[in-house]
């Protein structure tokens, strides 16, 4: 069952979809454990969107609950994209967890986030409350600074392709807001993007939940931008290479059916048995 | 002289590894419009420009981005020794 709906989190109205397993696959772990699904930024959020449906649908064809739900700011909740920011996108996945926890049932929490979405869901496991017990880190963004600068060359890339060459980045300096392809973007966000940097973040090695970092990149080594969390993490974590197409930044289908599998297959193993 | 097929080689690992072409990097030659022959778009156009960025150490200033200097891997050489001489 497949149940749009709207929710509060600091008076901003969220929309989200539970996806809830029936009856019959309600089984002994899918009664334990729910996951949240965190969603990647801006453009990348578009594109990875059928991707986050697939995973919520075969995680209710193991038992298992889910809720997508987009940020303040964002897709369908309330207000303008520059309500966005990181503060909130966090407050948010902390009413989201809460919300699934309660309408689900579940014991326990699980954070599945991709890209930006898994750089907050592992930022929202070092605030108290935690609001996860695991964690599934798809891409996460290590490198703040970097990745904002990469926003910008995709936007040069589109006016190239457009225009025949680049008409130039937005970012005046003078300016309250940015455009970040086509997103409407605050200073203070764009600030709080480049200011993050998840390899040094605060999280205590004994306050690590279960965690399964996925690298989807072009080799199946830990590239340079991921092994620095990677080393970080440690044996908390369970490292999964995957080449596969950065389907976030596609414009075409991108098959991600292993993905899935893996990850439901180890969001399985974390769900304890209520035996 | 072999040294000078090194930027061209490079690049032609870098663009079938990033957008999984199901190609030998022999297989793109220097003069090929790569837009038209592999159905290039602006998001795998992206990808060739951080790739570019990463495995040449250089960082492109926003006067660079234009399309001629991307249509193919000669063109993509020149600008990437460009750059190498800039930081030499």
């Amino acid at each position: 069952m497949e149940e749009p709906f709207y929710f509060s989190s600091d008076g901003f109205r969220l929309f989200g979809v539970l996806h809830q397993p029936d009856a019959a696959r309600r089984t002994r772990h899918g009664a334990s454990l729910g996951v949240a699904l965190c969603a990647p930024f801006a453009e990348e959020q578009k594109q990875a969107c059928h991707v986050f449906v697939e995973t919520a649908r075969a995680l209710a064809a193991q038992g298992i609950a889910s809720l997508r739900f987009d940020y303040r700011g964002t897709a369908d909740s309330q207000g303008p994209f520059t309500d966005f920011s990181l503060a909130g996108a966090l407050r948010d996945i902390a009413a989201a967890a809460a919300l699934l926890r309660e309408r689900a049932g579940v014991a326990r929490i699980a954070l599945l986030g991709l890209r930006l979405g898994a750089s907050l869901a592992l930022q929202a496991a070092s605030c108290p409350p935690p609001p996860a017990d695991c964690l599934v880190l798809w891409q996460p963004i290590v490198d703040g600074a970097l990745f904002y600068r990469l926003n910008i060359r995709r936007m040069l890339v589109r006016q190239m392709m457009t225009h025949g060459k680049a008409t130039g980045a937005r970012d005046t300096g003078q300016a309250d807001t940015i455009d970040l392809d086509g997103f409407l973007a605050t200073r203070a966000l764009c600030d709080e993007i480049k200011a993050l940097s998840i390899a040094d973040s605060g999280l205590r090695v004994s306050d690590r939940p279960p965690t399964l970092l996925v690298q989807i990149a072009h080799t199946p080594d830990p590239t340079a931008e991921l092994k620095p969390l990677l080393d970080r993490l440690g044996p908390a974590a369970r490292f999964a290479p995957f080449v596969l197409e950065p389907f976030w930044d596609r414009l075409g289908y991108v098959n991600c059916s292993p993905l899935i599998q893996a990850t439901v297959a180890w969001l399985v193993e974390q769900a304890p048995s209520a035996a | 002289m072999p040294e000078d097929r090194i930027v061209e080689d490079q690049l032609k690992a870098m663009i079938v590894e990033r957008l999984f072409l199901n190609v030998s990097p022999s297989d793109i030659a220097d003069d090929d419009l790569l837009m038209e022959k592999f159905e290039i778009d602006s998001v795998r156009l992206f990808e060739i420009v951080i790739g570019l960025e990463e495995v040449f150490n250089i960082s492109l200033e926003d006067d660079e981005f234009s399309i001629e200097r991307f249509e193919s891997v000669k063109a993509i050489a020149e600008l990437v020794r460009s750059k190498l001489a800039q930081s030499a």
